[in-house]
């Protein structure tokens, strides 16, 4: 309550410095300003997004009260502003514009897909503002107006694969790619190709397949990957790169005719603790996914981060699951201190000066890395780890590596 | 099957014999009393797991002898051990023995002695080469357990995993088989393990085996041995050929028959979705953009009647699917008769209007739905009659859940058909639609029908949204993906007719399934929609057009 008494005294406050002082533009984002610095919170709390994304609109929410609770940034509070963008792109890219123009927001955390990412990337380069996404994803991409929070293939999808095809790892030979069909399922298995013919992978033992978006009867296909897999020339995993919807309904349907992780893994991209929700995990025990991060981490970061959202998500009477934290998230929480430490550094919000003081700090991670932005291209060095599903709706660590990975922006394996 | 070790009898005596030598000394241990193991074995037995990926198999090969042997405290130890490495609950330390995580804490993994001191390492979770092995472990267990059903399911494990199990031990187990499946399976396992035996009577027999044994993995095992030998006998090659051929027809019809099947099964997922409409859209020609959102309400209405039964009868719990069919079909009803009464009933004859109004009405649902439940998806536990499936025949599995939607689609639809043609009030609801002014002039409550028109429609939808809960994801906004494939079959139907609905979606289904498999799912979807153009170019008024005069 007293946060609220605050905030709408500083409002307007704001109002009224404004309605004297018209000529005054990037009132919130000069260091001089007095009322409350604005990040923007661009994250779709309706739509097929709205159960991934409101995640992280509130863990943003809440680790900007963290902020402002010991002080806030600079002298200032921190205010966000939540936009709803209702899962349609285009609308990404007007409600960016609308957050930095009209709103003067000193930096847009948001963005779950690529397609979202891609449609905001215009806007905040034409502004010269920042966006920090939180997503692992696609990478070939590499812009000075986004902080990319989470890693590109290289740094994630292919140590991944790369532990599954040795002997540890059950020896995969052979790769059934089934994904949605855009560009970040296209780009991973262009790349994945890639890789896997250079490891001696012939094409006869890759299949690639897509799905429209939402796509839910995958009776055919879960066929056809127990059909692919009883085919000579050793053990088949399938990659999986299929989004929202579509990740229990493939799982369903691969419980119901019987695939089990023993049998055939699946190596699922895009899943995270929140797509196993409403399924009975106990017979996809086993099946695996790879991230910066898992909840299971033991490190006193992580039981610190997991205590707070519960008491969150319980003060604030929201939704979620108390119990759940994904990467995302821990990206998203990561990013806004990120900001903040660079804000101290640089003694400015200005996004070209937050820009230089970013490059090469380092920031806490929860799964037990001190990651470290990259000095020059703006990705940050992240732990990678591979999950196994386990009977309770959540990832047990299967591997993890010894240490931060460098992003790789641009892929090797991508052929033009 | 059963003759593939019959000729042996009679040819080569000794072969028999010196089998069951071999019996006896590899099974010897399994058959001896013995004492129990000592802590320290099996202190070391889990550690060797713990530490070294290369042991696996040796370590796991001992439990399963403690477990089959004869001193009962092993055989509990052994089946706590291969229980708490599958749950994921043994905690190798850096120092002090390896331990147990149980519910009240942790204790020692060869003792079962509670631990005192505090233990904060993570369980060792098992890689995927350490799961197939526990799994194969688990299933040689069982090959000699009293039920039958898991002695089948144990027997299918070992013929799927032919090439890491414990052969000795399966030999005794099919010894004791007396079931034909069992007898059947193991033989099977073992006829794939002897491609590789020395002697050509032995491969040709196993050869032979597998023919009869019709699958995919028969299939490639054989392939493989015809590229690994080309040097093969004729009397191999012959028994190849036909064994081969054998498989393909059998894979065939399967591939034939689970194509028909899961056409079939859309369909009627089709037919649900779009029933409601047809009504809805094709009777009273309202367009109705809410649509989905009853479909929505009805997941949702089929959720609370779970919820409730999970917290106050959970003997009934399974039921939760046949309790919520008339729960649901009440509350869209109802909601249907509210929105018809507060707005539709003002807009009729003015489609633009209906269309927005409808539209803002979903949006309204799927927002208030979210403030209630949250935006996440929410979760069903699959009725157990409903999980799994079945294989009807090699390479046709069919899965309970679609067999479900199917078998309730075709009873809606028979009830909604019986309701529009048998009844009174299907009688009026037609008269109404087909020439309002003069079925008013005859006294029929035209408005009154309308709207119970509108709930039934609402209703009906209400009953896909119970459907769906065992097959999509549920949350606020699935309704929207279901709305543009019922605006789909009821156009290509028919507007109006039943019958024109069932036959579109049957139609949709098998061409969407008959695609998919060869050009894949994207294709399959711009097929269909690309079918639907040229029809309704030809036949604007859909497949079975209403011959009315209004």
């Amino acid at each position: 309550m007293k946060r609220r008494n605050f905030l709408s005294a500083v409002g307007s406050g704001v109002v009224a410095v404004s309605a004297g002082n018209l000529s005054q533009t990037a009132l919130a984002a000069t260091p001089s300003g007095s009322g409350p610095v604005k990040l923007g919170l661009l994250f779709s709390q309706s739509g097929a997004m709205a159960n991934n994304e409101s995640l992280l609109k509130d863990i943003s929410l809440m680790t900007i009260d963290q902020i402002n609770a010991k002080g806030g940034v600079m002298g200032r509070k921190v205010e966000g502003v939540v936009v709803d963008p209702a899962s349609d792109w285009p609308m990404y890219a007007q409600m960016s514009k609308q957050l930095i123009l009209s709103e003067k927001v000193a930096a847009i955390f948001g963005c779950w897909t690529s397609v979202s990412r891609k449609s905001v990337l215009p806007v905040v380069e034409a502004q010269d503002s920042l966006l920090f996404y939180p997503l692992h994803f696609e990478g070939e991409e590499q812009s000075k107006n986004v902080v990319y929070l989470n890693s590109p293939p290289s740094s994630s999808v292919l140590p991944a694969v790369e532990y599954l095809m040795t002997p540890q790892g059950g020896e995969a030979k052979r790769f059934f790619m089934l994904g949605s069909d855009y560009v970040w399922p296209r780009t991973i298995n262009k790349m994945l190709k890639g890789y896997l013919t250079t490891k001696g992978v012939p094409n006869s033992a890759i299949r690639e397949q897509y799905v429209p978006f939402s796509h839910s009867n995958f009776q055919s296909i879960v066929r056809d990957i127990k059909a692919f897999a009883a085919q000579p020339g050793g053990q088949a995993i399938v990659v999986l790169t299929v989004v929202g919807d579509s990740i229990p309904a493939m799982f369903k349907e691969a419980i119901n005719q019987g695939i089990r992780a023993t049998d055939i893994p699946i190596l699922g991209l895009d899943v995270v603790d929140s797509d196993l929700e409403g399924l009975d995990t106990a017979p996809l025990t086993g099946h695996l996914s790879c991230w910066c991060y898992f909840q299971n981490v033991d490190t006193p970061a992580n039981r610190q981060l997991k205590s707070d959202w519960a008491s969150y998500v319980k003060a604030k009477q929201l939704k979620h699951r108390p119990d759940m934290v994904i990467d995302p998230m821990v990206s998203t929480v990561m990013g806004i201190q990120l900001w903040a430490q660079a804000v101290t550094k640089a003694k400015s919000f200005e996004p070209a000066a937050v820009r230089k003081a970013m490059a090469g700090m380092t920031v806490a991670d929860p799964a037990g890395y001190v990651a470290k932005m990259d000095a020059t291209n703006q990705y940050l060095w992240r732990g990678t780890m591979i999950g196994s599903i386990n009977a309770k709706q959540g990832f047990d660590i299967l591997w993890k590596s010894k240490d931060i990975v460098a992003p790789v922006p641009y892929s090797p394996f991508v052929k033009a | 099957m059963k003759s593939l070790f019959e000729p042996l009898r009679g040819t080569a005596r000794w072969r028999r014999w010196f089998q069951h030598l071999m019996l006896a000394c590899l099974c010897g241990p399994l058959l001896q009393a013995q004492a129990a193991m000592p802590a320290q074995e099996r202190s070391s037995i889990v550690a060797s797991i713990c530490t070294d990926p290369g042991s696996y198999r040796g370590a796991l090969d001992r439990i399963v002898q403690a477990v089959v042997g004869a001193s009962s405290e092993d055989a509990a130890w052994g089946k706590t051990l291969l229980e708490r490495l599958q749950a994921v609950a043994v905690i190798c330390r850096a120092q002090g023995a390896p331990v147990f995580k149980v519910d009240h804490g942790v204790v020692d993994a060869a003792t079962f002695e509670p631990v005192t001191e505090a233990v904060d390492e993570l369980p060792m979770v098992p890689t995927l080469v350490l799961a197939r092995l526990l799994k194969t472990s688990q299933a040689e267990i069982e090959l000699f357990s009293p039920d039958v059903l898991i002695r089948r399911a144990a027997a299918q494990r070992m013929s799927q995993a032919y090439a890491q199990i414990n052969e000795p031990l399966v030999r005794l187990a099919l010894s004791k088989a007396a079931d034909p499946e069992v007898i059947a399976t193991l033989e099977l396992a073992l006829a794939k393990r002897s491609l590789a035996s020395g002697s050509v009577e032995v491969r040709v027999e196993a050869i032979r085996a597998m023919g009869k044994a019709p699958s995919e993995s028969t299939r490639s095992l054989l392939q493989k041995y015809q590229e690994d030998r080309p040097d093969m006998s004729a009397g191999e090659r012959a028994a190849l050929t036909q064994s081969l051929s054998q498989i393909d027809r059998a894979l065939e019809v399967g591939k034939a028959a689970s194509i028909f099947f899961s056409g079939l099964s859309y369909a009627g997922v089709l037919l649900i979705t779009a029933l409601g409409l047809s009504i809805v859209f094709g009777l009273l020609g309202v367009i109705n953009l809410a649509h989905g959102e009853f479909i929505m309400i009805g997941a949702y209405a089929t959720y609370v009647v779970e919820k409730w039964l999970q917290a106050h009868a959970p003997g009934w719990f399974d039921a939760y699917v046949f309790l919520a069919i008339p729960f649901a079909f009440l509350v869209c009803a109802l909601i249907g008769i509210v929105l018809e009464m507060t707005i539709i009933r003002h807009l009729y004859k003015r489609p633009l209007e209906t269309l927005l109004a409808t539209w803002a009405v979903s949006i309204a649902l799927i927002k208030l739905v979210q403030i209630l439940f949250g935006s996440q998806n929410v979760e069903f536990i699959t009725p157990s009659f409903l999980q799994g499936g079945v294989q009807l025949y090699p390479g046709f599995f069919v899965t309970w859940n679609r067999v479900f939607a199917i078998a309730l689609g075709l009873v809606i639809f028979a009830t909604a058909y019986a309701l529009i043609r048998q009844t009174r009030f299907g009688l009026l609801i037609r008269a109404t639609t087909q020439r309002r002014d003069t079925a008013r002039a005859l006294g029929i409550p035209a408005s009154s029908i309308d709207r119970l028109a509108f709930g039934l429609g609402s209703g009906l939808a209400g009953l896909a949204g119970v459907v769906l809960t065992q097959i999509a994801s549920v949350n606020p906004s699935m309704g929207t993906g279901f709305v543009i494939d019922a605006f789909m079959v009821v156009v290509l139907g028919g507007a109006g007719s039943l019958v024109g609905t069932a036959v579109s979606s049957l139609i949709l289904g098998e061409v969407n399934q008959l695609i998919e498999p060869f050009h894949g799912a994207v294709a399959a979807k711009v097929a269909v929609l690309l079918l639907i153009v040229l029809i309704i170019q030809r036949r604007p008024q859909g497949l079975f057009a209403l011959k009315t005069r209004g």
